[in-house]
């Protein structure tokens, strides 16, 4: 069958006539085939939809299973995801870079705080903050290469401009306050350093098993999406509450990591994170709902019980 | 809310009207001065200090009207487009009176007066479809200049604002502190600066398409007439 390829967009034009394609080819194949003739559009660049702002098609959905909503236009749109990058750069700079810019205030540099800071003292509770932050981005970078599964074997490249300077940025200006020599330590001493560093742990925990628990749902090699349920592991339970309970140990994390040190521009970053974490855990809760029509009910989103 | 309902509209002219009076008596206060030879910049502001800081600030419902829907615009460009006078007027002009005497208050004063008067008219003439085209073409056209001329004003403003910011430590919040954060009201202006980078030309080019769409539109209905 004969197949034309149209720009999604304002101005539709024709990218590529394909000739000639078997009704049993998958999107990857026509993906490929497009590549062919328009060599800038490699695969992992292209969505192709039904309609111009539809839902893009599986590279692993068969032509023939979509042609009768094709009617007699043989018409799919492709969307243009701009330049791709893969996933291993973006972890890197992503994760890595967090980690260098707080370390480099860690050591207290002459160009940040002025001469002889590096020998002024340092309470112990900024150390152990110093342990928790690499913690979380060594954690971070082995379970990006070890842990999940991802669906997707690249991003757009904009992606990484934009989260690396949400992330560097805020790296510094964390680190830059919890390593001040004029940094003031918790007001209620070990208390409140127990507490925080013993939730911190918890929560790295827990976002930790919720990891392992979503790589188990997904045999290697396939990007199989299920229903994911409580496993032996306690930490799993909150699954019960909530579709995306990994963000909302993360966003636990932060909490104690700011009570930890108890600094406003750690809590302006658990602010920032766990708002964009509830925006992509909302639309992964309507997924969830839409695509599984037994997904159970009660589930929130991130919030146990609110939202 | 239904923007054609009588009582809404009868509100949004009154509203815009109101607005026009207001920017209309800043309007006066630059003239009187200019023909007075007095450009005096302290007695200048003493005069039109009251009703630019209420109208301005009164701006803010407009993101109210935008919300519920009661003007088709979107509450967060309006309220993208409010903020940074907002912070002029209240953040600028009020706390440091040494910027009075900058000429950006005279910038200021002349580009928002004649841009808001030209808008307001515009807005509550349109709402029973009374506009001439004259007032059209000025309300798109004006803003090429006037908008430049604006946005100059406040950052002059904001320049002239940076010396006496950190002598006074004005608002300044330093370490050590139990927040362990720290504020430098100088470089928090200055980052408020560098932010019209990228801002102005996207809106002042938003406008511009605005201008070509609007401006079409009136001449051909007329001509359909
Ligand atoms: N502090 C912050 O601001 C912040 C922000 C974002 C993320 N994070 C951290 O980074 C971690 C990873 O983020 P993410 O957004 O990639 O998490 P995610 O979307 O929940 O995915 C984690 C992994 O599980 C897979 N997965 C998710 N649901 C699945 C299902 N129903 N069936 C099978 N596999 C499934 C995902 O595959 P797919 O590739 O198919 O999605 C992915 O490989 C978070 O858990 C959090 O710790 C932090």
């Amino acid at each position: 069958m004969e197949l034309e390829i149209v720009k999604s967009g304002s101005n539709e034009t024709v990218i590529a006539t394909l000739f000639d394609v078997s009704p049993s080819s998958k999107i990857r194949d026509i993906k490929k085939l497009i590549h062919k003739q328009k060599k800038s559009l490699y695969p992992d660049r292209q969505a192709l939809r039904i309609e111009p702002k539809g839902k893009s098609l599986d590279d692993d959905v068969q032509l023939k299973s979509i042609s009768a909503n094709l009617k007699n236009s043989k018409k799919l749109f492709l969307k243009d995801l701009g330049p791709q990058i893969g996933w291993k750069t973006v972890f890197f700079w992503e994760y890595f870079g967090p980690l260098i810019c707080y370390m480099v205030s860690y050591t207290r540099p002459e160009i940040l705080y002025g001469k002889g800071a590096a020998t002024k003292p340092m309470h112990q509770v900024v150390h152990y903050a110093a342990v928790c932050w690499s913690f979380h981005y060594i954690k971070r970078i082995l379970e990006t290469l070890f842990v999940h599964r991802f669906s997707h074997g690249t991003m757009p490249l904009f992606n990484l401009f934009k989260n690396c300077s949400y992330y560097w940025g805020f790296a510094f200006y964390i680190g830059y306050y919890v390593n001040h020599p004029l940094y003031t330590p918790p007001y209620f001493g070990s208390l409140q350093i127990n507490i925080g560093l013993l939730g911190f742990i918890l929560s790295e925990l827990g976002n930790f098993s919720i990891h392992i628990a979503l790589r188990n749902l997904r045999p290697p090699g396939t990007r199989e999406r299920k229903i994911p349920v409580p496993t032996g592991n306690p930490f799993t339970t909150l699954f019960n509450f909530v579709s995306c309970p990994n963000y909302t140990y993360e966003a636990y994390s932060w909490i104690f990591f700011t009570i930890l040190t108890q600094c406003l521009p750690a809590g302006l970053f658990t602010a920032a994170g766990l708002f964009q974490m509830t925006l992509w855990a909302l639309g992964k809760h309507r997924n969830y709902k839409k695509e599984f029509s037994n997904y159970p009910r009660g589930r929130k989103a991130i919030i146990p019980f609110l939202l | 809310m239904n923007r054609n309902h009588p009582i809404a509209k009868f509100y949004l002219i009154l509203y815009n009207l109101f607005q026009f009076a207001g920017w209309g008596m800043v309007l006066y206060g630059l003239f009187t001065a200019a023909k007075s030879g007095d450009l005096n910049h302290k007695k200048l502001y003493e005069n039109i200090r009251l009703p630019l800081l209420f109208f301005q600030t009164l701006q803010l419902i407009e993101v109210v009207h935008a919300a519920i829907k009661l003007v088709p615009s979107s509450p967060f460009l309006t309220f993208l487009q409010i903020i940074s006078r907002i912070v002029v007027c209240w953040a600028i002009l009020e706390p440091v009176p040494e910027t009075r005497s900058s000429v950006g208050l005279l910038l200021i004063l002349g580009a928002w007066g004649l841009a808001e008067t030209t808008r307001y008219l515009y807005y509550a003439l349109n709402i029973i479809n009374l506009v001439p085209y004259i007032l059209t073409w000025c309300r798109y056209s004006f803003f090429l200049v006037l908008y430049p001329a604006g946005v100059s004003g406040e950052l002059l403003l904001m320049y002239a604002a940076l010396g006496p910011i950190k002598q006074r430590e004005l608002l300044f919040f330093k370490l050590p502190n139990p927040l362990n954060i720290s504020f430098y009201t100088d470089y928090a202006v200055m980052a408020f600066m560098a932010s019209y980078i990228p801002f102005f030309p996207k809106l002042y080019f938003y406008m511009v398409s605005q201008r070509g769409k609007s401006l079409a539109k009136t001449t051909s209905t007329k001509k359909t007439k």
